[in-house]
């Protein structure tokens, strides 16, 4: 492994943005392998397509990476990054919406009516790439839990249980009022549970 | 609180945290309450589960082909100090040189800016001379190309009349010169028609 990467891994996220905004290709490539899993993972539990991840992915990391510039150092990287990578995952559900049908509803609907008629149903095929996770049987479970909550709720859900982040850091990442974002995480947490009620039996 | 069972909103937030002060009588209840610790645990249950999903791992070749849709720039500052950086000789002779050199230029800017700083009104005036002479030769450049365009008469109604005849001649002369070209495109245009 090379020296300047081994130093470049022992830099806190604001030391290797600078380092990049100095134009140091080394630097970009730190900031993608530090969060090629965390947006990858984020991305793909929001439109289970496994090749649709890589390019929704491939998309967020360039248009943040292309801006490093305009990176506000009172803003969190990780936090810049999932709220692009969240961003262009809705974009690309509601595309999917307007093209097909929609799984979970729209995120729009005011009413359970509106939700069913804007739904979609889950396509089982995409979901080979989590062949790995569902082999053990409790990660397939909630796997195949998640993918049955609508698109808002498994955004925060995964940011607040897979990621660690506070409420708080929730709410300024996908701009939505903290309170908003506090219903969502107790609404699919209950859903969730639902759903994983014969497993824990 | 003993009388009554924990809403879905308590339960949830005694998962997020129940060492906060606020969650102090909720905990209690729960402590006493098998239907509400029953429903905690299955909350906790949920949140334990959601927290051991894994993080995926896209492909082996997913930074490159980012990288390729990245631009890499270095500003010009950061240029600018590694060409610096490169020119500065490390040690001995040629570094006390260099130092001794920027350090010349240094001081022969600033007195050069003084000095000019300090005879401000002398510029100002050569400036203006040299304003001056400009606007003569523009005028006088101006005067020939319409006087040949229009005529002698026409360029002394000009100085007659001012501002107002300039606003008059100037679009005729503009609608005169886009026609003479008009006509000259046709007539061009005739001629290859022709030739082929």
């Amino acid at each position: 492994m090379p020296s300047s990467r081994l130093a470049l891994e022992n830099l806190p996220d604001a030391d290797v943005v600078a380092l990049a905004q100095q134009g140091r290709e080394e630097a970009f490539r730190e900031i993608i392998r530090r969060y090629e899993r965390p947006v990858f993972s984020l991305v793909y539990r929001m439109v289970r397509d496994r090749e649709m991840s890589e390019d929704l992915s491939q998309e967020a990391f360039i248009k943040v990476l292309n801006h490093i510039d305009k990176y506000r150092p009172e803003f969190k990287l990780s936090s810049w990054l999932f709220k692009i990578a969240n961003n262009v995952a809705i974009d690309h559900l509601r595309r999917r919406q307007i093209e097909t049908i929609s799984i979970d509803g729209s995120p729009h609907a005011a009413s359970l009516a509106e939700v069913e008629a804007t739904s979609f149903d889950v396509d089982s095929g995409g979901e080979s790439p989590l062949q790995e996770l569902e082999a053990r049987e409790l990660g397939g479970a909630i796997e195949r839990a998640i993918a049955k909550l609508r698109p808002e709720y498994r955004s925060c859900i995964m940011l607040r249980h897979v990621e660690g982040r506070s409420y708080e850091e929730i709410a300024a990442t996908l701009d939505l009022p903290l309170g908003t974002v506090k219903t969502y995480i107790h609404r699919a947490r209950h859903e969730l549970r639902e759903a994983l009620e014969d497993l824990r039996e | 609180m003993n009388d009554q069972h924990l809403s879905p909103s308590d339960i949830e937030s005694l998962v997020d945290d129940d060492t906060a002060i606020a969650a102090a009588p909720f905990v209690a209840h729960v402590a006493e309450c098998d239907r509400c610790r029953t429903a905690l645990n299955e909350a906790r249950f949920v949140a334990e589960m959601l927290s051991t999903a894994p993080h995926l791992k896209p492909p082996r070749e997913f930074t490159d082909s980012v990288m390729t849709h990245v631009q890499v720039t270095e500003p010009w500052h950061v240029s600018a100090a590694g060409l610096l950086r490169a020119v500065w000789p490390d040690r001995g002779a040629a570094r006390t040189i260099m130092m001794v050199a920027a350090v010349l230029a240094g001081v022969v800017t600033t007195i050069g800016v003084l000095a000019l700083a300090m005879r401000s009104d002398e510029a100002a005036m050569v400036g203006s001379m040299v304003g001056d002479r400009w606007r003569v030769a523009i005028e006088t450049q101006a005067s020939a190309m319409v006087g040949s365009a229009l005529g002698g008469t026409a360029l002394a109604l000009l100085r007659e009349n001012g501002s107002a005849a300039v606003a008059v001649a100037l679009p005729a002369f503009l609608a005169t010169a886009a026609a003479a070209l008009a006509g000259l495109r046709a007539v061009g245009a005739r001629a290859r028609e022709h030739r082929a």
